[in-house]
């Protein structure tokens, strides 16, 4: 489940005065169960490139190459992307704004039904993909509208989980979660990583970049400027005002600078950044 | 969301663009009653129309409205133009002035019938473009303001005025926000296999209410969340308030007023030559032998 991404440029608003070119000339290759953050400031055009993976957009130019599915200009109104979709899940930022249905199950199977599974299998799928998020049977009949945030973004995601794709793209997930929700949403998209998707989040968070992703590619103005493991990216950004260290990262380079004896790259998380405190002291 | 331009406002600066918004709806009003005046020849209806038609092409030119964005928004008309048809071919005309253009078994359909509903047809067309006129060179706040200015005497009665004006200017305000959050729900069920564009009737009605539902919640919660962000500014609609943008009266509506004015003095000058003067011209061509 490879995709690839050749020469695409995309522009919003053709035909008015204030077009805006959101992509130009992006080309980049994800690896099968790879675990991928696309990272950028507001407007660099990392949302547009997501939605090119799933044909909700398609390039004015290049193509973007899904499995057998080709995305480009020529075949955008081929009825096949459509099946693409089943194979390419994207949850949008603000997921539960997309919930409708009378009953959390219900809303669950909505997608399942639309690829065409039917009655109690559709049903089965729902139930499958709520526990996976974590929401027990006590929530498949309750009204969607009657959750919290946080839960009802878990219904949401389970939405798109019940479709079963093998490549899942998150737009933002944790964003106006609380620290602890944040852990939780990104433990589960690790679990799914770890079930053999293909998992992209888009996010200028940079600790979620720290901690969790393998891989990190970086937007600007519609262009790939860095593509590389996040500890390249953090000395890469050092001077960007919008994107930020993570603050692990700051304290491990101060203490560096102080004479502590760090490698820098080991260091993901805050447990890393003790081991290798306590390290340094039993040697020294 | 590109068929949603007509009539839209587009900025620019013309003559009609800084207008006072007061005076343009008000002098549109008169040129539309001014439109709507029945003459009673058909050769004098047909002078009048040619008038008004020049007047319009003259008000698009000036306001830099496009002729092709009209023609395109009237493609709609066509059902109705059909139904007027209708309507007038099988009702008789009151004192027809025209000869029998053909029979219907002991019906007699009078030239007088096509005549009616081009006439018709062609009054609809002028208030349309008229009304685009008016809303593509007026700002939709100035708009609100200036209807506000005009409900100032239903006050002492406790008509709530700008309550009115405030609902008003929200819901133009929030046209474009909507359409954006339709656009991303969309997108949101088509990630879960909705099709829009593809499919039967049921399909597409299920396509929909995935779409409706979503939209209404998320309207609904805005308006909430406004309505809270307007108390916690202290806003309250009986307080007296000044205003940033000033709606002024200037030497261009003079001029506007002065000559839409006249344009309704000819009119009534028309209507009142049409009814005294007996001669037809179209009548008489219509009436010749041989035709």
């Amino acid at each position: 489940m490879d995709i690839q991404v050749k020469n695409i440029f995309y522009t919003y608003q053709k035909k008015a005065t204030n077009a805006t070119q959101a992509l130009m000339d992006v080309s980049l290759e994800i690896k099968d169960n790879d675990f991928l953050a696309i990272v950028g400031e507001t407007g660099s055009g990392k949302s547009t490139l997501a939605q090119m993976f799933n044909a909700l957009l398609i390039p004015d130019k290049g193509d973007v190459l899904v499995n057998d599915y080709v995305i480009n200009y020529k075949n955008r109104k081929s009825r096949k992307l459509r099946g693409l979709r089943r194979q390419v899940g994207l949850v949008f930022q603000f997921p539960e704004y997309q919930l409708f249905e009378e009953t959390v199950e219900k809303d669950v199977a909505f997608g399942v039904k639309n690829f065409g599974i039917k009655g109690e299998e559709a049903l089965n799928r729902a139930h499958e993909a709520l526990k996976q998020v974590g929401l027990d049977e006590s929530y498949f009949k309750r009204a969607p509208f009657d959750l919290s945030g946080g839960e009802k973004r878990k219904v949401a995601i389970a939405g798109i989980l019940a479709i079963n794709p093998d490549i899942l793209i998150f737009d933002e997930p944790t964003a106006g979660f609380d620290p602890q929700s944040s852990k939780d949403l990104m433990n589960l998209i690790t679990e799914f990583h770890k079930n053999g998707k293909t998992i992209i989040i888009i996010t200028h968070d940079m600790d979620l970049v720290n901690i969790y992703t393998k891989r990190v590619v970086m937007l600007e103005r519609g262009q790939v400027t860095f593509d590389g493991t996040p500890n390249e990216l953090f000395s890469y950004i050092k001077g960007y005002d919008r994107l930020d260290t993570p603050s692990v990262i700051k304290v491990a380079e101060k203490l560096k600078e102080k004479g502590m004896d760090i490698d820098i790259n080991q260091i993901h998380t805050n447990e890393d950044l003790v081991e290798a405190i306590k390290k340094w002291r039993n040697k020294a | 969301m590109s068929s949603m331009t007509f009539g839209r406002y587009s900025f620019r600066n013309t003559f009609i663009h800084n207008l006072d918004a007061r005076n343009k709806i008000f002098l549109m009003l008169l040129f539309m009653v001014g439109i709507f005046f029945q003459f009673n020849m058909w050769s004098t209806a047909l002078i009048m129309s040619g008038v008004y038609i020049i007047i319009l092409l003259a008000l698009m030119l000036i306001s830099r409205v496009s002729l092709w964005s009209l023609i395109k928004s009237l493609g709609g008309l066509w059902m109705l133009v059909i139904f007027l048809m209708i309507i007038y071919i099988f009702v008789p005309t009151n004192n027809p002035k025209l000869p029998v253009a053909f029979t219907i078994g002991s019906l007699e359909v009078h030239w007088d019938a096509f005549c009616q509903a081009g006439y018709i047809v062609m009054r609809l067309i002028l208030m349309i473009s008229l009304t685009m006129i008016l809303t593509s060179t007026t700002k939709p706040m100035d708009m609100t303001y200036a209807f506000e200015w005009y409900m100032t005497p239903l006050k002492p009665i406790r008509f709530p005025v700008h309550e009115i004006a405030m609902t008003l200017s929200i819901a133009l305000r929030f046209i474009p926000t909507l359409l954006d959050e339709t656009e991303r729900i969309m997108k949101a069920q088509a990630s879960r296999g909705v099709d829009f564009n593809h499919g039967g009737i049921f399909k597409r009605f299920g396509a929909i209410i995935a779409l409706i539902i979503p939209l209404f919640v998320s309207a609904l919660e805005r308006s909430e969340e406004l309505a809270n962000a307007m108390i916690v500014r202290g806003y309250d609609p009986r307080a007296k308030r000044t205003r940033y943008r000033l709606l002024r009266f200037s030497w261009r509506d003079i001029i506007a007023f002065l000559f839409i004015g006249g344009i309704f003095a000819g009119i009534i000058v028309m209507f009142v030559f049409d009814r005294k003067n007996p001669i037809d011209l179209i009548q008489l061509i219509f009436n010749k032998p041989g035709f």
